[in-house]
């Protein structure tokens, strides 16, 4: 197929440019990160608040997560056990790593680890569902993977004002499927493919 | 040299330009160059235009008319480098419109925004008076009738006129009323700080603000930072550069008041009557027609909602390469290491791999999420940098680890075992990301490698625009023992030899089967389906993928709908869209123009209606504009149910008092 964009570009810049604005000009595309100029520089990192859904609100601001330095890995972990997921963010500049603690409100939650015996021994591919009075979240199991990052094998829940999940579905990549009723908030749980017993992870 | 090196930064240099609406500092300038790197497209183009040739583009078959360029060509400032095919763009009359306007645009950044954001800092009615023209026609929101969620912790209110607000007129002295309405929550000058060059709260990853201890309503003083930015800018006619001009820019106000810490910003629309030269911008008067605010919002928390604890953690960041400490700026790697995580001896504690272009670190998670460095006993490689992954490949419950194209056993206690001879994975160099899953179900870990095209690919194997130039990303099935089995092509798996950054598992259709969705660095993803029977089926998310330059992505069901969402982290820039409103019509066919307007959509929200129809939202919900994104996390962080999103921004910053690109 033919190249409509092939590498070879080069543009001749109209004019000189302005010192006085320090402008610059660069013919080729592949040559901006060799020339030591800024590039989409001093960015914020964003943090968007889902509202519901189908509303985001940009709270970058509020977080102080909002590091201008050159973002870029960001992943998510319960560090210190408190039930608040905190953001471990990597970048090449303007500060290498970055542990953002988590200081929102205290709210319910639930971490789910898998122990598999037939699937795969930590479940990953597993589907897990709350179900909290006429509510329902979905987790899929398989470790957040974005640029240059990797999450932890667990499910997270955040619950709200619910103390207790009604219940849990576990969907296994065996295909069995477990449910678990009544299930506690406020902990770490493991739960074993085919046992119906809960066991705490931590705490 | 990290294999994190070079990869990102060609299809980053593509687009450039100032970044996303609040992100503008008093001090910033905006610049011409940004227009040059997408001019450089256009390069490109011109070349195949030049030829008058029918061109496929991404399957859509597109009549390229010949057209006899303008054989007047410009003096080059500087001759081609060696070997490089010089391509005509776009006739040199269109080049030089192009750069008025984004000369006139870094005018406006460096000489009057400047201004205008100490004028409304120093609550100078005067100076903001004397902007506005006699006849200016202004329209406000008014943000008592802004909604958004509030509680205890944090109110967040937003109004706009695309949601069905309804502007009010308003005259000169009732518009200068209103901005020093909005600032009077950040105190009264002179208390008022000087504004600080930056847009951020968090700077070389310290809070700017001393947000602990920190009393709501205590006699603190104010602190507070103030950013006008431009994002877009054409001149009423073409003919006419002398003349009106329109286009828009951003207010936002940040620092700490009675409620705690706020920000105001506002989207405007203005009309000028005239932009004067750069030299006489700063004293000229009246000559803003218009100013018309689109969007407002007021948010503030009693104290921030989160907080930078690395080094309270234990965690040594020094250790770690910093670019902005780099001496020559040209010789920085794009990307330094990455962060990944594991609970590596079960005690459920999250245990850390930090990859890094100087000395990469194992961190061991001990109790209050403090961590303990057991490089050293780990046995791994002591340059541990680039890509990695964990997982249970062996099947003894401990997370194995595969470390750029080694192979390593969980020995346990924080002991690696190096089993890359052993094991019959062979992964390629250069390789840009793992991710794991079991997509046959049969009880063993499968590996799954995004490849991207590399730093230099060969002229004429590669495009813009969905660049099938990549090797094709790896599906590697896990035997058992050791043993993989390639199995890419086999299973379709290998993504349609994009070049990919990132790619990750998830179950688009709820089948139970895993799938994949595998971004693309020059255009649209695949989302990869699982067929159940070791094979998957290519599909493309919607039929006209916003996506360029897609570098991270992020899944997860964002509205409790029990289907799994997608977000993809691209480049964004408002130098690009700028330039893009502001072609000649007809510059490029319609099909043509489509596609390279995607290069600077930035980051998309595909939501997942069921049954596989995909709906893109990012533009709509203010997702886009992140800026020039990396990597991303969906991550509830108020614990309501609900996935938030964190993406990361910001390509190569060099120097805080230059132009941008």
């Amino acid at each position: 197929m033919a190249q409509p964009f092939d590498r070879a570009a080069y543009v001749p810049a109209p004019r000189l440019p302005d010192k006085r604005l320090d402008d610059f000009w660069v013919e080729n595309p592949w040559r901006i990160t060799s020339m030591g100029h800024n590039l989409s520089a001093y960015e914020r990192n964003r943090v968007f608040l889902n509202g519901g859904g189908d509303d985001w609100f940009d709270i970058s601001a509020l977080t102080t997560a909002d590091s201008d330095g050159d973002g870029r890995s960001a992943v998510s972990a319960d560090l210190d056990g408190d039930g608040m997921e905190e953001l471990i963010v990597r970048q090449s500049g303007g500060g290498p790593l970055l542990v953002f603690e988590n200081q929102f409100p205290d709210a319910h939650w639930l971490d789910v680890s898998l122990r598999g015996t037939k699937s795969n021994s930590h479940g990953i591919g597993a589907r897990i569902v709350a179900t909290i009075g006429e509510r329902k979240i979905v987790r899929e199991l398989y470790p957040a993977n974005g640029y240059f990052c990797q999450g932890a094998a667990h499910v997270h829940f955040g619950l709200g004002k619910s103390a207790q999940i009604d219940k849990l579905v576990v969907s296994w990549p065996s295909g069995l499927v477990q449910e678990f009723a009544g299930v506690a908030a406020d902990r770490h749980v493991l739960l074993t493919e085919g046992t119906p017993e809960i066991e705490n992870r931590r705490r | 040299m990290p294999k994190a090196k070079s990869p990102p930064r060609e299809p980053a240099a593509v687009l450039s330009g100032p970044d996303a609406p609040a992100t503008s500092a008093t001090r910033r300038i905006r610049l011409v160059g940004g227009f040059a790197a997408l001019a450089a497209l256009f390069a490109a183009l011109g070349f195949v235009w030049m030829r008058g040739r029918t061109q496929a583009v991404n399957g859509a078959t597109i009549s390229m008319a010949a057209k006899t360029e303008d054989p007047a060509l410009p003096v080059d400032l500087l001759p081609p480098p060696d070997g490089m095919r010089v391509s005509v763009p776009l006739a040199a009359s269109e080049r030089a419109y192009l750069a008025e306007i984004e000369h006139r645009g870094l005018t406006l950044s460096a000489r009057v925004f400047t201004v205008l954001a100490g004028a409304i800092r120093d609550a100078d009615r005067e100076k903001l008076a004397s902007l506005l023209a006699p006849t200016f026609a202004g329209e406000t929101l008014d943000l008592s009738e802004a909604r958004g969620p509030a509680n205890d912790s944090f109110v967040i209110r937003r109004v706009s006129a695309a949601e069905g607000a309804k502007p009010g007129r308003v005259n000169a002295d009732e518009f200068v009323n209103y901005l020093l309405k909005l600032r009077e929550r950040f105190g009264k000058p002179p208390t008022v700080k000087l504004p600080l060059p930056d847009g951020s709260c968090c700077r070389d990853g310290q809070p700017l603000f001393p947000v602990l201890p920190f009393t709501p309503g205590a006699e603190e003083p104010p602190t507070m930072t103030i950013h006008v930015g431009l994002t877009s800018l054409a001149p009423v006619s073409r003919e006419r550069l002398d003349g009106a001009w329109s286009g828009g820019c951003n207010i936002r106000m940040v620092g700490l008041t009675r409620d705690g810490l706020a920000e105001t910003s506002l989207k405007l629309a203005f009309d000028a009557l005239r932009i004067a030269d750069v030299d006489a911008i700063a004293g000229d008067t009246g000559w803003i027609q218009s100013l018309r605010v689109q969007e407002a919002q007021e948010q503030s928390a009693p104290r921030p909602l989160m907080l930078e604890t690395a080094k309270a953690r234990g965690i040594d960041t020094e250790r770690f390469a910093d670019c902005w400490n780099a001496p020559d700026p040209a010789r920085r790697p794009v990307t330094t290491g990455g962060v990944f995580l594991s609970d590596l001896d079960g005690d459920g504690r999250i245990d850390m791999l930090v990859t890094d272009a100087g000395r990469g670190a194992l961190f061991r998670g001990l109790d209050g999420g403090k961590f303990e460095d057991v490089t050293a006993k780990s046995a791994l490689p002591p340059r541990c940098a680039g890509i990695a992954a964990f997982g249970d490949f062996d099947g003894d419950r401990l997370p194995d680890l595969i470390l750029n194209t080694g192979v390593f056993r969980n020995a346990g206690g924080f002991r690696f075992e190096d089993v890359t001879g052993k094991c019959t994975l062979r992964l390629p160099k250069g390789a840009m990301g793992y991710t794991v899953a079991d997509y046959d179900r049969d009880g063993r870990l499968d590996l799954y490698v995004a490849r991207s095209t590399g730093p230099q690919p060969r002229e004429g194997r590669n495009s813009w625009i969905d660049g099938p130039g990549g090797p094709g990303n790896l599906l590697c099935r896990n035997l058992g023992d050791w043993r993989f089995e390639d199995v890419s092509e086999k299973a379709n798996a290998t993504a349609g030899h994009r070049s990919c950054f990132t790619a990750a598992w998830l179950d688009a259709d709820s089948d139970g089967w895993p799938d994949i969705y595998a971004i693309n660095e020059f255009g649209g993803g695949v989302l990869l389906l699982n067929r159940g029977d070791g094979t998957f089926r290519e599909q493309p998310l919607v039929d006209d993928a916003g996506d360029f330059g897609s570098m991270g992505m992020a899944v997860g069901d964002v509205d409790n709908d029990g289907n799994i969402d997608i977000f993809t982290a691209n480049m964004y820039s408002k130098a690009g869209r700028r330039i893009f409103e502001n072609l000649s019509p007809g510059t490029y066919p319609p099909e043509v123009f489509a596609k390279i307007k995607r290069f600077v959509t930035g980051s998309e929200l595909y939501r997942n209606r069921g049954g596989l129809k995909f709906e893109r939202t990012g533009n709509a919900k203010r997702l886009n504009a992140v800026g020039w994104s990396y990597g991303a996390a969906f991550v509830d962080l108020d614990n309501n149910g609900f996935l938030d999103l964190y993406a990361t921004a910001g390509f190569i910053s060099v120097a805080r008092d230059k132009p941008d690109g």
